[in-house]
């Protein structure tokens, strides 16, 4: 975990400055906003990342019992969130831009990670509504497996049967058939490393947790 | 039968809303601003997003970590 902090801080750095900088076709309507690729996509990668890791420590916990493993599902969930919000608020700005308009309940995409978000903050607030820590860990374990199993549903069937101006919906191809070629130099990158900093970032909040829950006991 | 209890529970294959709003674009300083220079300023927009978001995380993550330490010193 040391070394990784390290190696994410390099290669982020070269990832932002490769994107700026990197010539890119231009693409009416988009024009240099294609850019984005490399920050509003890895976002969601990011948050799909840690919470699927986060649902497997929910696993390990109902296997185990032991608490280390709720608490770090917790913390792997909560950065997830962080990186869904970034996602949703750079989504928007460059809707704004692109498609015309901040937000737009005609988009299915949009208002379907919004409410996958709403799914994984009620997460949070059923951990806060029992003391219990070994109740408390159950009850989320349970809930997590559940609200994991919506994600693909919400983000990836729903919003391909419905009309859209998303990438990867109905009536638009994915993003395997428009990205060029030179675009996915930067952007697998840019999912790694944001993957990377989303695993440090959660290992921050963890080692946070686990000096708090030591200190109740 | 069964086509019209579909039908009526069947809420998907509609689509909510068919309006695109915004076509007609309201042209203030900020907007004009965010046009230029080929949209360059909504990826500049973007990443000062993503850094203000992790960067409150931070700042959350310290003041906690500073509840704690300030109990710890109490005790």
């Amino acid at each position: 975990m040391r070394a990784l902090k390290h190696i994410v801080a390099v290669w982020m750095t070269l990832v932002i400055i490769a994107g700026f900088l990197i010539p890119i076709p231009t693409i009416p309507i988009l024009e240099q906003s294609a850019r984005n690729l490399f920050l509003h996509v890895p976002m969601w990668m990011a948050m799909y990342a840690v919470f699927m890791a986060g649902v497997v420590y929910s696993i390990r916990f109902l296997n185990s019992g032991e608490l280390k493993n709720d608490t770090k599902a917790a913390a792997l969930t909560q950065v997830g969130i962080l990186f869904g919000i970034c996602g949703l608020l750079t989504g928007s700005l460059w809707a704004r831009f692109t498609w015309g308009t901040w937000w737009t309940f005609a988009e299915p995409k949009m208002n379907l990670s919004a409410l996958t978000l709403l799914l994984f903050v009620s997460y949070f607030i059923l951990r806060s509504a029992v003391d219990d820590p070994k109740k408390r860990a159950r009850l989320a374990a349970v809930y997590h497996v559940f609200a994991v199993t919506t994600v693909p549903f919400l983000l990836y069937v729903i919003p391909r049967q419905l009309p859209s101006l998303h990438p990867g919906a109905d009536g638009n191809p994915a993003f395997s058939e428009v990205t060029a070629p030179e675009l996915r130099l930067i952007f697998y990158p840019a999912v790694i490393g944001f993957i990377g900093l989303a695993v440090v970032l959660s290992n921050l909040s963890y080692r946070y947790r686990i000096l708090q829950e030591n200190r109740h006991v | 039968m069964f086509n019209l209890i579909l039908a009526q529970t069947d809420t998907l294959t509609q689509a909510y809303s068919e309006k695109w709003e915004g076509a007609e674009s309201s042209s203030n300083a900020f907007i004009q601003f965010m046009s230029s220079n080929e949209l360059s300023f909504v990826v500049l927009g973007v990443s000062l997003i993503i850094w203000f978001v992790l960067i409150a995380f931070l700042y959350s993550v310290d003041r906690s970590l500073k509840r704690l330490e300030s109990n710890e010193s109490k005790k």
